[in-house]
């Protein structure tokens, strides 16, 4: 087998030209599927940015006949956050308020939908930078904290806010002040975000009451048990209120926008082109190699080099060429991950885990291309040689 | 001694039904070590076909036929490849590997000893083989950097490097000049005489027919055996 991987090696090198067309397929492949999947990975961590910085043990909705993200769930009594409290492990039970309001842009008075999330000033459920020194400020009446890392769409509030101080907004038609700023970032479901307190949120809101609640957030005593805690309060709750502990929280919202909405189906899609692309590319240069040695191979048959050694051949050129594509491949997505992370504020991040799958379909890919050009070896029969 | 090729009452066809044409009839031949035989006779006649048969490239249909002490009517894969291994090859081209020098090509044959020796044994007896075919100058070139007839000298020594039992050749004149022909063949001759290895060349050229020591004349598919 080392044999043939070894003369693999030279019939790739012995044509520089077709070796480097080669590689550069591989790479196109590996970038691509790079890409894909960090622009998949980024854009669910954002879609569960909320989830994610809640300060909380379990969490409390209502229970969906289908998987809906955060934005489009249903609400239930505040009553049954409250009831949590009567689980001993239970040491605080708060709420969370969410919706979508029209923002006014001051500067243009085009209005853009934004996400608006409530909070008890007095618990501060929210982990995000910005919001815990800003806990007082939202206890003003008609005051709310933006969210920076909002699209520009929404005007220059944060560059106004942080040279002038306090910027008068209309959000749903009522006069509104940005008080402070805090840092989260958009997702699928909304551009832009601002935190305010439970009271001013209804005031936003007129049509909601304050037992209408989106989320419940559940504080555990320090060394409770997570699972047995969620038990106790899932026994405690009606059928229609789903306790869950965060991860399944955060899952719940990634399956959603995987399953649910196109957007999985899109992002697989182009990761299966990526594949394509790259078994098109590797299939064409093992194929012709084969094509050009037909005859050289015949005769190492002839002189009694099995037809095992001969797919050994196709094998070895094949992950040969997988190998010296990904590698520049993967440094040449680590500078596109930075580049984009830059441009677009998106968490991309090529850790240990994409590069480890990336690395399994490329050498998969080139794997298949050598399987589909073995067919071309059949040709290669000693017989015809003489 | 049991001679190198034994061939008795082989036939051979192609096609089927009404369209069957026989190739080889009845044919009874051996080759005695340190031979050289020629095998001439127009195109179409089968003797190709008896040249694939030999070298267990090409199933035997019917017949018996033994080849370096192996019988190849029934022959599985794994004898196949073994009565392959102990025969040398030299075909019209040359069909030298292009992205391995001249000793590289040869150490494929070498590669496939039943107990091969160290790498650096292997090397030296490339060398060696290939300074016997007048190539001792050449031993690391690359076959682009030869010419016609020098790369049909890799070829032979390819063929003789593993001492084979049996050296099959096709044509091996026909792309080269009057000249360089009748010296491969006889290098050939040489090499293969020093093995005490037998050698069955197909070939229409008249001009190597004096260095044969037997020619077969094969007609129709049926053998007259010449001088």
């Amino acid at each position: 087998m080392a044999v043939a991987f070894q003369l693999a090696w030279r019939q790739l090198r012995h044509e520089p030209r077709k070796l480097a067309a080669g590689i550069a397929g591989v790479v196109f492949s590996v970038v691509l599927m790079f890409m894909q999947i960090g622009f998949r990975d980024a854009l669910f961590v954002c879609a569960a940015g909320i989830q994610s910085h809640l300060a909380g043990d379990l969490f409390l909705i209502l229970r969906q006949s289908d998987n809906v993200g955060l934005v489009f769930m249903s609400r239930f009594s505040r009553r049954r956050v409250q009831q949590a409290l009567a689980v001993p492990e239970v040491q605080s039970a708060t709420e969370l308020y969410v919706d979508v309001a029209q923002w006014k842009n001051p500067w243009t008075a085009r209005t853009r939908g934004i996400l608006v999330l409530g909070i008890d000033p007095a618990v501060g459920a929210l982990e995000l930078p910005g919001v815990r020194e800003h806990l007082d400020t939202i206890r003003l009446k008609d005051a709310v904290l933006f969210d920076a890392r909002s699209r520009r769409e929404y005007g220059p509030v944060a560059a106004t806010f942080k040279a002038r101080g306090p910027v008068t907004v209309e959000i749903n038609s009522r006069r509104t002040q940005v008080e402070g700023l805090f840092q989260l970032g958009g997702s699928f479901a909304t551009d832009g975000n601002l935190i305010t307190s439970d009271l001013n949120f209804l005031r936003l809101f007129p049509n909601r009451t304050a037992a209408d609640v989106k989320v419940g957030i559940l504080r555990l005593k320090p060394g409770a048990d997570r699972r047995r805690a969620q038990a106790a309060v899932a026994r405690l709750m009606p059928p229609d209120v789903e306790v869950m502990t965060r991860d399944e929280f955060v899952k719940q919202e990634h399956d959603y926008w995987d399953k649910a909405t196109p957007i999985g189906f899109i992002f697989n899609t182009a990761m299966i082109i990526a594949f394509l692309v790259g078994i098109v590319v590797v299939h064409q240069i093992l194929y012709a190699e084969i094509s050009t040695h037909l005859a050289q191979y015949a005769t190492l048959k002839a002189m009694g080099y099995t037809h095992g050694f001969m797919l050994g051949i196709v094998a070895g050129a094949s992950l040969i060429l997988g190998l010296l594509g990904f590698l520049p491949g993967w440094f040449l997505s680590l500078g596109l991950y930075h580049l984009t992370a830059s441009a677009t504020g998106l968490p991309m991040m090529l850790g240990a885990g994409k590069t480890t799958i990336v690395l399994l379909l490329t050498m998969f890919m080139c794997l298949l291309s050598g399987a589909l050009a073995m067919q071309r070896l059949r040709a290669a029969n000693p017989a015809d040689m003489f | 001694m049991e001679p190198a090729v034994t061939a008795r009452n082989l036939f051979h066809a192609y096609g089927d039904g009404p369209h069957r044409k026989t190739i080889l009839h009845d044919v009874n031949i051996e080759v005695r070590p340190g031979e050289l035989t020629l095998v001439t006779g127009p195109s179409g006649s089968g003797k190709t076909t008896l040249l694939t048969l030999i070298g267990a490239l090409r199933a035997v249909q019917e017949g018996s036929l033994r080849v370096a002490g192996e019988e190849l009517n029934g022959a599985t894969p794994e004898v196949q490849t073994r009565v392959r291994r102990q025969v040398g090859y030299v075909f019209q081209n040359n069909n030298l590997l292009p992205f391995l020098s001249a000793r590289e090509n040869v150490l494929m044959a070498l590669n496939l000893l039943p107990a091969p020796p160290p790498l650096e044994e292997r090397r030296a007896r490339a060398a060696e083989v290939l300074a016997a075919v007048g190539l001792a100058d050449h031993v690391d070139d690359y076959p682009a950097t030869l010419s016609g007839g020098e790369k049909q000298r890799v070829a032979i020594a390819r063929a003789l490097a593993h001492r084979p039992r049996l050296v099959l050749a096709d044509e091996p004149t026909a792309a080269l000049d009057k000249q360089n022909g009748h010296e491969c063949v006889k290098l050939m001759r040489e090499v293969a005489r020093a093995q005490g290895c037998p050698i069955l060349i197909v070939t229409h050229d008249p001009r190597i027919q004096d260095i044969a020591d037997r020619i077969l004349r094969i007609d129709d598919g049926h053998i007259l055996e010449g001088s």
